[in-house]
């Protein structure tokens, strides 16, 4: 199976040298193949964001090498990954230009990774069929608002449109933080099901942070915990299938000689 | 209705600064005050060339130029040494003052003996008043032509984009750092191209003629804004015209009122905070007339 993602020995330290160091990931050392659908658990400060953002380029790495689809790409800036990696944020408002309309947006995110052209119209007539078809599929009827401000919309829809720009053109890797997190309860159940959808459609190589245990559990073919900058826990397939949320937690203590309740996974 | 027509003729050649306001102030997020070092900058380019015995035209977009230029140096400044958007402009504003007494030589340039744009104009038969209206009619039309095609291509709407939203316009491959530094060079090109305009109706370019710039733009812009807060970028860049107009006709009416012109620059500030507190006052207002059930937030 192709290898997606590779990395090697990853250290990350923030505010190295003052009293405030933290050594937040500590070696680590991950491949993603072709077709994963990772879900990503852990507690606060686990380190679970910082190694999302290592892998989409916010913030160099200290130590260690990242590969995508077998290049190294450990010291490529963010804009220079972006043609691989689709991005949706925790923050609603983190992953649309609020200020653009709709089709803006998605003219944009059609371009995601491409040259900007000067004598090329943003949007031109036959995209915007194309966005329309798009945008049924997210049953919010947004296909008749092509020309609204994406700053009208509701944190729920501006997911849904978020996630439909990160894969407008197929990334290589899907990158998902905690992007349900911020909605209540039914929102997130409903953008967790267009997830869900949109991945197993394109087959696309998912790496999705969530807080939630049974959902960490529910979607995906792998499971990765992290603990203190580590992976303590990594189980794919039908290995993840059968396990149990009381699995999960005998797993994390065997592994990290630390015992952990569910609650303070829950509410990190 | 000389007054009414002055005002506005004026009000169109400032209008073009404001639009370059526009572009860092709204367009990108930033507050660049360079504009008050570009706007003499392109005056003096402009008036040491038309001595020179240059076309008012080729002086005129020569003038545009060195404008871009600045603008250049104001952004590198602010996305290569990453020192903060106000310091940036307070920076190169400052160096400009030097750059434009060495291009002018001297304090005050005059160039009433010379050909220029306006001139042109007048010599068709048109009363200078009306060769300004001309003027600033053909220029606002073209500068708003042109910006509104721009913001409509690819490179333009990745441009908005970075302004409204660094974090998703990289996520979206798009270089926010470049696209910030050609928001700065259009900006304070489109500034010293007013500068220019403005020096030929004056017939002389003043050292100190940039002070305030940044208050004019701003006001014509929030003007506008106040007017109608939420339009589409062609129609919002049209309004800024009418913006700088109506603060010409306010200063018109200032002055009409006997307010010294040494005290202009007081009331230009006093008119700036009246429009940057309007919404805020319109909103206290309407809470103070409509029983709180039929209120709109």
């Amino acid at each position: 199976m192709e290898k997606v993602l590779e990395l090697k020995k990853v250290h990350k330290t923030f505010e190295v040298g003052t009293p405030n160091e933290n050594h937040v990931l500590k070696g680590i050392d991950l491949t993603i193949h072709q077709g994963d659908f990772v879900t990503i658990i852990g507690g606060n400060g686990a380190g679970k964001s910082t190694l999302l953002n290592i892998i989409a380029g916010n913030f160099p790495v200290d130590e260690g090498t990242i590969s995508l689809k077998g290049q190294e790409v450990t010291k490529k800036k963010m804009e220079a990954r972006s043609k691989e990696i689709g991005r949706v944020f925790q923050d609603p408002r983190t992953g649309t230009a609020t200020g653009l309309t709709i089709e803006e947006n998605l003219a944009l995110a059609l371009r995601r990774g491409k040259h900007k052209r000067l004598f090329k119209m943003g949007i031109r007539k036959t995209e915007k069929e194309f966005f329309k078809e798009q945008l049924k599929r997210l049953e919010l009827n947004l296909e008749n608002r092509l020309k609204s401000e994406v700053g009208l919309l509701s944190g729920g829809q501006r997911q849904a449109l978020t996630l439909l720009m990160a894969t407008l053109v197929t990334p290589q890797l899907l990158l998902l933080d905690e992007h349900t997190a911020a909605l209540d309860p039914k929102t997130s159940a409903s953008v967790l099901a267009l997830t869900n959808q949109v991945v197993a459609e394109s087959q696309l190589t998912t790496f999705m942070i969530t807080h939630n245990m049974e959902d960490a559990l529910k979607y995906g073919n792998r499971l990765i915990m992290l603990h203190d900058g580590k992976i303590v826990v990594d189980v794919a397939r039908e290995e993840k299938a059968d396990l149990s949320v009381s699995d999960l937690l005998t797993l994390f203590h065997k592994n990290s000689g630390e015992s952990l309740t569910d609650d303070s996974l829950l509410l990190a | 209705m000389s007054i009414i027509l002055s005002s506005t003729s004026q009000g169109l050649l400032w209008a073009i600064m404001a639009i370059g306001v526009y572009l860092t102030f709204r367009i990108l997020d930033i507050a660049d005050l360079t504009a008050e070092g570009s706007f003499p900058l392109g005056a003096a380019v402009c008036a040491q060339l038309l001595v020179n015995g240059w076309s008012p035209l080729w002086a005129t977009l020569a003038a545009m130029l060195a404008g871009v230029l600045a603008g250049w140096v104001s952004g590198l400044l602010h996305t290569v040494l990453k020192i903060p958007a106000l310091l940036t402009g307070i920076l190169t504003m400052t160096a400009l003052y030097s750059i434009n007494l060495r291009i002018m030589g001297k304090a005050n340039v005059n160039i009433q003996m010379n050909d220029t744009l306006i001139t042109w104009l007048t010599d068709t038969g048109l009363s200078k008043n009306n060769a300004v209206l001309v003027l600033g009619i053909i220029a606002v039309t073209i500068v708003i032509t042109i910006l509104y095609l721009f913001f409509n291509t690819e490179f333009g709407l990745s441009i908005r984009a970075t302004g409204n939203n660094e974090e998703m316009s990289r996520a979206n491959g798009i270089k926010t750092g470049v696209m910030r530094v050609i928001g700065y060079m259009l900006s304070n090109g489109l500034i010293a191209l007013s500068g220019a305009l403005m020096m030929q109706n004056n017939g002389y370019a003043d050292i100190n003629m940039g002070i305030g710039t940044i208050v004019i733009g701003l006001a014509s812009i929030i003007i506008g804004e106040v007017i109608f807060p939420k339009i589409t970028l062609g129609k919002r860049l049209v309004m800024i015209v009418i913006g700088a107009i109506i603060y010409r006709l306010i200063i018109a009416a200032v002055l009409e009122l006997g307010v010294a012109p040494t005290d202009l620059k007081l009331f230009s500030a006093i008119i700036l905070t009246i429009c940057l507190s309007a919404p805020l006052v319109r909103t206290k207002l309407l809470a103070f007339i409509l029983p709180s059930k039929e209120r709109k937030v």
